[in-house]
């Protein structure tokens, strides 16, 4: 144990189907510690950095194999698998803590339960859970185990004994499904829209914890948006953006920039009072008027169809952005200016007919944001310009 | 695996010497009574640390025991109460950074819990090295954390190891009205002596015979370093004897009164200058007849032991000293009448 020395560990904590972040949290109580100081001795998470809790790594793997004792196929179990760049897997991954009260009170937790798209505990049964029940925030995976980061509060009962607690298995056997039932899943990626399956118009669940559920929940939904686009996207360009000289509050004036791609991002995410660089501050302010305005009024849609709707409105606003950018940094401008406005946000909910209520939200194709981002990483100062085919945006702009 | 020979390395060649043994044995005669704590003090260099090593392995493959060990140093930052307990944990000073814990006691307490759990085991021993450097704060620290695993069900064990300046530290705390920290962690006291006689010395040089390196070859310690003398039939351990008495014919020249008790450390050195000195000159050693005490390779060997440093004695003796020399050490065996 020299690389966890003098850390806690016992074999008898591990049952399988475990996340990292389980096994991080059991050693962090432990500890009196906050999981993400053993994360990052473990994984290198940080929180600027909170995706490496969640997908793969051969290093992980291979320390957790070394620590833990773990078989190979339980070390490669407690992440999900790594496809760095691709928005395509990174969007279904939450960064933020999602939960069955059920499995957690047995105080396990299954990395799968990060995957978006899964709504209900295969286990259980029961609906995974993604904001705190009593502040309604959404729980940072980097704070004190199983506590909300944001009011402290414990998301379980803390157990008689912790001694015996910790070792208690799930009362199931963590196998997840290879196939994993249409009736689990919250939505399904198809190629021109999201379709989202029947599920209740839970603005009321999310109001019943706190009074402001609804928006501390668009909140953090727009911030898994962002997080997934930063890690995807505009990847190359995150460096880019520590370099620019306006990070917040550019909602107002006009942006001076070097790289517009970084400048996108930038204006983009401040319009939701986002971190430009996502920097490992978790969002804690409110959904601002120009995103909150641009979707459905409370008590209207489904929760699924609202989460669609939040996932596609930062992407259509970064196309836009981008291509706003790129061009003022084609004809040599230094400076420009993006706001929000309808026309770049135009997707709907569509019924669809003869199904058992599940709803299409339509979206614009990735290869649409990929090009976007292509045509404006064409004038980065940093050289860092994208390998996506540009030659049907270049239709588009003529 | 490490790619330097254990005798290069400090502690790197573990083996139980008769002092080491009857260290051991005072420590399991004492860890099966009521107590809550003993002593043991010996000199720099005399295997103290190798002692709590010998421990750990022993509490590790037995699992009778859980062993936390850490080395206490005379530092008294704010705050202290935190950085003691980090320390009882066993991080280093710099680690702290790495893992800031909340509440530091809880974490120590839930860590022996859990520990002690995973060993099927109710026994916990704090070792602590440089013992001399505790400060009376700490020892009430020590004496609270006891209670507090006493009323956990637990056995808490203190062994506090140091220089035989902890002994001043006893005296001090009586002096001072302090009996109930002796009573519970001083009233049991062991010294670990040196190696003092030729048996002592075999059973170390035998290890070197005996022990492998690198793990699951057949070449020995001794083989390693001499091969062409083992290849003869050279053993090291053959020369026991002399190189105990050339400790003792050095220390009666340097003024020693009494018969000397030898760092196991100092030993080490001594016998890896032998090796060397037996694969330079392949002739120097003979597995027909033992090296005489007063031979050029043992003199050198212990004098380049740091045995002589050790003694903080001052200048070194010249060599027209060395006819007075032999005469004290006729004198010296005639008197005891050692062989």
């Amino acid at each position: 144990m020299r690389g966890l020395r003098p850390l806690s560990w016992n074999p008898a904590w591990f049952h399988r189907g475990a996340s990292l972040w389980c096994l991080a949290a059991k050693i962090a109580y432990v500890a009196t510690s906050r999981v993400g100081a053993v994360v990052k001795r473990l994984a290198g998470a940080s929180e600027d950095s909170r995706v490496r809790i969640w997908t793969l790594q051969q290093a992980t793997v291979e320390l957790a194999r070394e620590q833990f004792d773990l078989a190979a196929e339980d070390a490669r179990s407690l992440m999900l698998p790594a496809n760095p760049g691709s928005l395509e897997q990174r969007q279904h991954t939450s960064l933020a803590l999602r939960w069955c009260p059920e499995c957690l009170s047995s105080w396990f937790h299954c990395v799968k339960f990060q995957d978006r798209r899964v709504r209900l505990c295969p286990w259980h049964r029961v609906r995974l859970l993604d904001a705190c029940p009593h502040c309604a925030r959404a729980v940072d995976p980097l704070g004190l185990p199983w506590r909300c980061s944001h009011c402290g509060n414990s998301l379980v009962d803390d157990p008689e004994h912790w001694l015996s607690g910790l070792k208690r298995p799930p009362g199931h056997d963590g196998r997840w499904p290879s196939r994993v039932p249409t009736s689990l899943l919250g939505y399904q990626e198809l190629k021109h829209g999201v379709r989202c399956l029947p599920d209740v118009a839970g603005d009321e669940l999310l109001t019943a914890a706190h009074r402001r559920g609804l928006e501390y929940w668009q909140l953090a939904q727009l911030y898994e948006s962002s997080a997934a686009l930063w890690d995807s996207v505009l990847c190359q360009h995150k460096s880019c953006a520590f370099k620019e000289k306006y990070g917040y509050q550019t909602q107002h004036f006009n942006l001076e920039f070097a790289c517009p791609v970084a400048a996108a991002g930038i204006a983009v995410f401040s319009q939701m009072s986002l971190p430009h660089s996502l920097t490992g501050e978790w969002p804690n302010s409110r959904v601002i008027a120009s995103a909150y305005q641009t979707l459905p009024p409370p008590g209207t849609v489904p929760l699924e169809v609202r989460k669609a709707l939040l996932r596609e409105l930062p992407r259509a606003w970064l196309a836009d952005a981008l291509m706003v950018f790129g061009e003022a940094a084609r004809v040599g401008r230094t400076s420009a200016r993006w706001e929000p406005h309808p026309a770049a946000f135009q997707a709907k909910a569509l019924t669809t007919r003869g199904s058992n209520g599940a709803q299409i939200v339509t979206k614009r194709p990735e290869s649409w944001l990929a090009a976007t981002a292509a045509f404006s990483a064409e004038m980065c100062p940093n050289g860092k310009a994208t390998s996506a085919d540009l030659s049907g945006l270049k239709l588009l702009l003529v | 695996m490490s790619d330097v020979h254990p005798l290069l390395v400090a502690r790197g060649s573990r083996t139980t010497t008769p002092p080491l043994e009857e260290a051991l044995s005072a420590l399991n005669t004492v860890l099966q009574s009521a107590e809550l704590g003993m002593t043991l003090t010996g000199p720099t260099r005399f295997g103290k640390s190798a002692f709590i090593d010998e421990v750990e392995a022993r509490f590790a493959k037995s699992k009778g025991a859980v062993l936390l060990r850490s080395t206490m140093t005379t530092g008294n930052e704010s705050p202290w109460e935190n950085r003691f307990f980090r320390r009882l944990l066993g991080e280093e000073e710099g680690e702290e950074s790495l893992l800031p814990r909340q509440r530091p006691k809880q974490a120590l307490l839930r860590h022996v819990e859990n520990e002690c759990d995973k060993f099927g085991t109710k026994v916990v021993v704090f070792a602590l090295d440089e013992a001399q450097n505790l400060a009376i704060p700490q020892l009430d620290i020590l004496k609270v954390l006891s209670e507090n695993l006493l009323n956990m069900g637990h056995k808490p064990f203190v062994l506090l190891v140091g220089q035989p300046e902890l002994l001043r530290l006893r005296s001090w705390l009586r002096e001072n009205l302090r009996q109930d920290i002796v009573q519970r962690f001083m009233l049991r006291s062991a010294v670990l002596r040196g190696l003092s006689g030729a048996a002592d010395f075999r059973a170390l040089l035998r290890h070197t015979d005996a022990a492998v390196w690198p793990e699951g070859s057949s070449r020995t310690y001794t083989s390693h370093f001499a091969p062409n003398a083992w290849k003869r039939g050279w053993r090291i351990a053959q020369e026991a004897e002399g190189l105990w008495l050339a400790f003792v014919y050095h220390g009666l020249a340097l003024g020693l009164s009494d018969k000397p008790e030898v760092g196991t450390q100092f030993v080490s050195q001594a016998q890896l200058a032998l090796l060397r000195a037996a694969d330079a000159l392949d002739s120097a050693v003979d597995p027909r007849r033992p090296l005489s005490p007063g031979s050029p390779i043992l003199r050198g060997a212990v004098e380049g032991s740091g045995f002589r440093e050790s003694l903080n004695l001052g200048a070194k003796p010249a060599d027209n000293n060395a006819s007075a020399e032999a005469k004290a050490t006729r004198r010296w065996l005639r008197e005891t009448r050692y062989k």
